[in-house]
């Protein structure tokens, strides 16, 4: 018990480093190598002499390997959990090789999509709409809603994925994460009209603008982000759309205030 | 235009910090945000002695980059880099500067050029990477003539080569933009300068609007446009309120 706990330790501490030598040719491959060379030596140590074939040929290998970082701890304990089943002599369903091999690209789009597509511009969003409140303590909330939950993940995946093994697909299912994207996603879009109001808000209040004045400014606001999201769409550069809106909300200032 | 901040050695030892640690965040370590506009701004603003414009610079910046996302192979233009030395370069410049232009306006200026040239930091990013294939590559044809019985520790050391790849990329990817930056800034402000600047607010409220197209353009949800209607609907009728 307590090598394991100490292995999936290690192994948490190594995932940190996971793409330390990201390349072109293998994403991720030396690292998961790395992570996997430690773990299979000392999840193999007191297991019997047959693992020796498996593991050598694994060690003198460094394969493609692309996941989410935040799942990849799962996907490892759940591939060490195997790959000491296999050394015990225990059937395994899938080989621990071919377990990360099948389960790499789901789960690093699940997880892309929910981190990455969800829950960063949520985090971030969220502390814009604090710094535009005034809250100094705004980037902490990057912190609270991104860092923390991504180090929860990190840990109960890795403990999941070495208790339930190749089981842990099934979990991950079962969890509906892709949903929860979308809907982390539906958030976003609302707070991302909460900041064109705040910026609404902001502009009336630079402007000394009375109320009726203030409609209309709402509205060159709307205007401003719709046609800011026409021209990004037709894939003009942002630097080009940021000239454009400076150079639109100048001239407007300048004609409501000559 | 002179340069006015006077940075003590712990001021600029904390810079080079937070540029290396920020940019090794990107890729290579822990991935815990550190690297993100808002957050980056913010420290920088903070060992700049100005955190208010920081962090405000940092918001628009991650607006303007929020939806690139480093998804497999996708590098994104180093947002990381571009905020440090935008908040770098308009704290550092003295008041003489800030009565050629209003200080909302350079704010935009500098945020405008850093954003320009963060793309040079994605290319330097992209060849850090070709050089950890080089290593990987070697790393490869070492574990293939080790011996079997004796572990190897070349994977050991052809990831801590990659980190020292990814920070020495993060570190130069800063001195380009920073580099082109101030060039930047020196040539347009004195043309800025016969501009008059009334509304000075404005250029970064117009910032934000074009940052949240850039996240709005990006997102595909159902019913994007009421979802985005009832936010600012919302918080509108909150504000008349």
């Amino acid at each position: 018990m307590h090598t394991v706990v100490k292995n999936l330790l290690k192994m948490n501490l190594r995932c940190l480093l996971l793409q330390a030598c990201w390349n072109f040719r293998v994403f991720q491959g030396v690292g998961s190598a790395w992570i996997m060379q430690s773990c299979r030596r000392d999840g193999s140590a007191g297991s019997a002499e047959n693992n020796s074939d498996t593991s050598s040929h694994s060690a003198s290998q460094i394969t493609y390997f692309n996941t989410n970082t935040f799942c990849a701890p799962t996907v490892f304990a759940a591939q060490l959990s195997l790959h000491e089943k296999q050394a015990r002599g225990e059937y395994v369903v899938i080989g621990a090789d071919e377990f990360a091999a099948a389960v790499m690209a789901p789960v690093a789009a699940v997880g892309d999509a929910l981190f990455w597509g969800g829950l960063r511009p949520l985090a971030a969003l969220a502390a814009i709409i604090l710094t535009l409140q005034g809250f100094s303590w705004a980037p902490l909330v990057v912190v609270l809603l991104f860092t923390l939950p991504c180090m929860i993940v990190r840990i109960a995946g890795s403990i999941l994925g070495y208790v339930r093994g190749a089981q842990v697909v099934a979990l991950i299912q079962q969890l509906h994460l892709a949903n929860l994207a979308v809907r982390i996603k539906q958030i976003n879009i609302v707070l991302l009209g909460v900041i064109a109001a705040l910026t609404w808000n902001g502009l009336g209040a630079d402007l000394d603008l009375g109320r009726s004045s203030s409609m209309h400014l709402a509205a060159l606001v709307l205007l401003g982000v719709g046609i800011n999201v026409f021209l990004l769409r037709h894939k003009i550069p942002i630097v080009v759309v940021l000239a454009f809106s400076v150079v639109l909300f100048s001239s407007a200032a300048s004609i409501v205030q000559p | 235009m002179n340069w006015a901040a006077d940075l003590s050695t712990i001021q600029w030892v904390s810079l080079v910090t937070l540029a290396l640690a920020g940019g090794l965040d990107r890729t290579a370590l822990a991935q815990t945000l550190l690297c993100r506009p808002i957050v980056c701004g913010s420290l920088c603003g903070l060992i700049m002695g100005n955190y208010t414009a920081g962090m405000l610079m940092g918001a628009v910046m991650e607006l303007l980059w929020l939806m690139r996302l480093p998804v497999g192979a996708t590098v994104a233009p180093d947002d990381t880099q571009a905020t440090i030395a935008a908040v770098f370069l308009f704290c550092g410049f003295n008041t003489e500067l800030h009565i050629i232009l209003p200080e909302q306006v350079l704010m935009v200026v500098v945020l405008f050029f850093a954003a320009l040239f963060a793309p040079l930091g994605r290319l330097v990013d992209i060849g850090a990477r070709h050089m950890n294939g080089r290593i990987q590559h070697q790393a490869q044809s070492r574990l293939e003539r080790a011996s079997s019985v004796t572990p190897p520790c070349f994977l050991r050391w052809a990831n801590l080569a990659g980190l020292v790849n990814f920070s020495l990329a993060g570190l130069f990817s800063q001195v380009i933009i920073l580099c082109a930056t101030l060039a930047s800034i020196v040539l347009v402000v004195p043309l800025l300068e016969r501009l008059t600047w009334q509304m000075a607010g404005v250029p970064v409220y117009a910032a934000l609007i074009a940052g949240v197209g850039a996240v709005y353009a990006c997102i595909t949800v159902r019913y994007g446009v009421i979802l985005f209607g009832t936010g600012f609907g919302i918080t509108l009728l909150f504000t008349l309120v």
